[in-house]
């Protein structure tokens, strides 16, 4: 069911929503890790990722977008120009991501001066540096956030735990991958990408039906990785990975993956607590973090046999901890693949690098 | 001012070789008062608030003048070298990581002043996502503190902000963002209390604010003439010199002065019928940082097509972006000041309607615009603003190059691609 749900989602990944709003329901998208989705379930609407991975040509974003914006902001912008997303109500951006707080202003004006359609751009303005007049900051914007979407706090709970139960599932499927070493890294990467493109309660009742069928399946052998980075908009490093006899068992970045080991946010259903919640959270560039000391607790933690770090070109913040992290891997005597600067789609040799050193892993294990 | 290549622009002005012998003193007072009295000094971006440690009388280095003059040392290639074997990935943001470099490398023989000694703290506005990692891991490398600054989300969209930003601020910047930034700023007080013993005066900075107000007027008043007057009386790299200069120790007794002695010099020339060239046919408009490492491409067009570049956006900002009714709230008409100074130069709307109502005032016949390759702020808001002044009819160029490093540039190339766009555009 589970598998029958990823097929088909990642054939029309626009299909649940549009289904929803043809129903009278409203739908937001959204982009990035740092939304609090929370205050969309809670407003009634159906949240919406908005899919990047399958938009293999630019050309509307060119003309507006410079070369530095990250891929999938640009993919996201294409979308948006193509009137893609014109069925959605409105679609929220991160401040905490530059290119994407960009794109906020980028579509606000085409908007204005250049007739261009498509659902109206809102930004969460979330503070994150670890001080308390940030944070308080924060809070203010999820209140903000919250009225402009129609959420009555009263409601919030609900929609908190509903994102919990989310969360602890996904954390169920993550934990097979990494206690049970029975799941492939690739096929998580697909599942938890369609997570929040599907309807909600089908999308956890597959999930939760196969986490059931899974523990009888056997153990996968070879190297286990960690995929450190960017998040690529395929798992075709994991298959990379995979085709070498390895297995990429745990992921640190923008993945949907490492969403699923973070803490529950408490059900009581304060703003306070979202704010504080997606203030914390490790993913962006804009968390005041210990990247190093985090990469190496993620392997560890994962047991991973050694690690990939990939970055795209357009990567401007965590490409500055890559010396700290490759230091405090190689401290550890965790072997580490560092490619910096690469192509968003692979196509720049990082697939046989990737072959390449999973075999050495794999027989080194 | 770095990386220098080409030939240095024409200097016409008295007052421009009095600013730069006021700079060349300063920099020599500063690097005693730091590198030998070892005085305590903030390490901040430029666009943070200046204006606190002025009247503190604690020390500034501003992170761009430091990158710039390690540039102009000529010791650019070797710190770029030092980041490329630390394994910082060479798309790092060069110019605001210079001065990281010069740190990690931590060779006094070579560095100038002998290498930077400690701040008292690092200061930045996050206003891109790599700034807080360079000075976040700088300040951990000297061991001292560093205090971000929020730069915060700006939905109110005003596309004629330049019009009421002198009265208007509260509106056109909102006041939860200036709230905000009040808060910090009051944050960052403490903690240069707490460093350096020395007590903040409000009544110090209203005073400092009325000072940075007369100074900014005058620059005004020299923007409008520059703006309306036929020939163009001061070309664009001594409207940076005269106007840069000043920003810097903006508010001082000499700031202002030289600023009233700027607008003065600039009077005395448009009355006189003194241009910059004797036959300006072409107003150009140059959208981005200065081409600091060539100063004289600017000089290039003016013989062979008298096209003069008039506009820069250093000498005009000064009406739009500094100017403050102080309205018995110095901290908030500064906080308003600093709080979008990156957003309306990089970000639509404020970006494009600015330079549009900008290329109108002046007379504008096309403008040539830098891209710096691979830096997403520098980049920031070039693509919309091209199609704003083309749609205003002001045909636009995008150069690719950089503002500090020279690599890849030639003075030849580019004056060729610049007069094959002019001839295009049926200007010459």
């Amino acid at each position: 069911m589970l598998e029958t749900l990823v097929t088909n989602t990642l054939h029309d990944p626009l299909a649940a929503a549009r289904l929803f709003r043809q129903a009278g329901g409203r739908v937001i998208g959204y982009v990035g890790a740092e939304i609090p989705v929370e205050l969309i379930i809670a407003s009634g609407a159906m949240p919406l990722q908005v899919p990047v991975f399958d938009v293999k040509e630019i050309t509307l974003a060119n003309r507006y977008l410079e070369n530095s914006f990250e891929p999938t902001i640009r993919a996201a912008a294409e979308r948006y120009l193509r009137g893609d997303l014109d069925f959605l109500d409105a679609i929220v951006f991160p401040r905490s991501n530059d290119s994407a707080q960009r794109l906020y202003y980028y579509l606000c004006e085409l908007r204005r001066t250049h007739g261009v359609s498509g659902p109206p751009p809102l930004i969460y303005d979330l503070a994150k540096i670890p001080r308390d007049s940030s944070r308080a900051y924060s809070e203010q914007a999820t209140r903000r956030l919250a009225k402009i979407l129609g959420v009555e706090e009263s409601r919030l709970p609900k929609a908190i735990a509903l994102r919990n139960r989310r969360r602890e599932l996904m954390a169920a499927a993550d934990d097979a991958r990494i206690r049970q070493r029975n799941v492939q890294g690739s096929f998580i990467d697909r599942v938890f990408r369609i997570a929040d493109f599907c309807d909600r309660a089908e999308f956890d009742i597959a999930l939760s039906g196969w986490l059931e069928s899974n523990r009888e399946k056997g153990e996968i052998h070879g190297p286990r990785l960690l995929l450190a980075g960017s998040a690529p908009s395929d798992e075709r490093l994991h298959l990379a990975v995979e085709s070498a006899g390895g297995n990429v068992v745990a992921e640190l970045g923008d993945f949907a993956a490492f969403s699923a080991q973070l803490p529950l946010i408490p059900e009581d259903g304060s703003c306070a607590a979202l704010a504080a919640h997606y203030c914390s959270l490790p993913h962006g560039p804009r968390a005041f973090i210990d990247r190093a000391e985090v990469t190496l607790a993620c392997a560890r933690n994962a047991q991973v046999d050694g690690v990939i770090l990939w970055l795209l070109e357009q990567e401007e913040a965590v490409v500055w901890d890559v010396p700290a992290q490759q230091k405090a891997l190689a401290s550890a005597g965790i072997p580490t693949l560092s490619l910096v600067r690469r192509c968003w789609d692979a196509s720049d040799g990082a697939l046989d690098d990737i072959v390449s050193f999973t075999k050495d892993l794999k027989r080194q294990v | 001012m770095s990386n220098q290549t080409g030939q240095r622009s024409r200097k016409d002005l008295k007052c421009t070789k009095d600013a730069t012998t006021f700079q060349r003193q300063y920099g020599l007072e500063l690097r005693r008062r730091v590198a030998e009295n070892e005085e305590p000094f903030v390490l901040a971006q430029a666009d943070t608030p200046h204006e606190l440690f002025h009247v503190m009388d604690v020390l500034l280095i501003t992170n761009q003048w430091w990158a710039a003059y390690i540039s102009a040392k000529q010791l650019s290639t070797r710190y770029f070298k030092v980041m490329d074997e630390a394994g910082y990935p060479g798309n790092s943001c060069r110019y605001c990581s210079l001065g990281f470099a010069c740190t990690l490398d931590n060779d006094p023989a070579t560095a100038p002043w002998g290498g930077l000694p400690k701040p008292i703290a690092f200061v930045a506005r996050l206003t891109c996502d790599c700034i807080q990692h360079v000075f976040g891991q700088w300040a951990r490398v000297l061991d001292t503190d560093f205090f971000p600054i929020e730069a915060l989300a700006w939905p109110h969209k005003d596309p004629e902000w330049f019009e009421k930003s002198k009265e208007q601020w509260e509106e056109v910047y909102q006041e939860d963002r200036i709230e905000l930034f009040v808060t910090e700023m009051r944050e960052l007080i403490e903690l240069l209390e707490k460093k350096t013993g020395r007590r903040f005066s409000e009544e110090r900075l209203a005073t400092l604010m009325e000072r940075i107000n007369e100074q900014e007027g005058y620059m005004a008043e020299a923007a409008d003439m520059v703006g309306s007057a036929r020939p163009c009386p001061v070309s664009i790299a001594e409207q940076m010199t005269n106007t840069m200069i000043p920003q810097w120790h903006r508010g001082s007794d000499w700031a202002v002065a030289h600023a009233k002695k700027f607008r003065d010099e600039v009077a005395e020339r448009v009355q006189a019928g003194i241009g910059v060239s004797s036959n300006e046919h072409i107003r150009l408009m140059w959208i981005g940082a200065g081409l600091w490492h060539d100063t004289g491409f600017y000089n290039a067009l003016e013989e062979r097509y008298g096209a003069v570049f008039v506009w820069s956006m250093y000498l005009p900002f000064a009406r739009v972006q500094y100017i403050r009714a102080i309205k018995d709230k110095p901290m908030h008409a500064l906080a308003s000041r600093i709080c979008s100074m990156n957003e309306v130069l990089h970000l639509p709307p404020w970006m494009n309607s600015w330079m549009v109502s900008e290329a109108e005032r002046c007379g504008i016949d096309a403008a040539i615009m830098l891209v710096p390759p691979i830096n997403l702020t520098s980049q920031s808001g070039t693509k919309l603003t091209q199609l704003s002044l083309e749609q205003a009819g002001v045909p636009t160029l995008a150069l690719d190059a950089d503002m500090v490093d020279a690599k890849g540039w030639s003075r030849e190339q580019m004056v060729n691609y610049v007069s094959d766009f002019l001839c295009k555009a049926g200007l010459t």
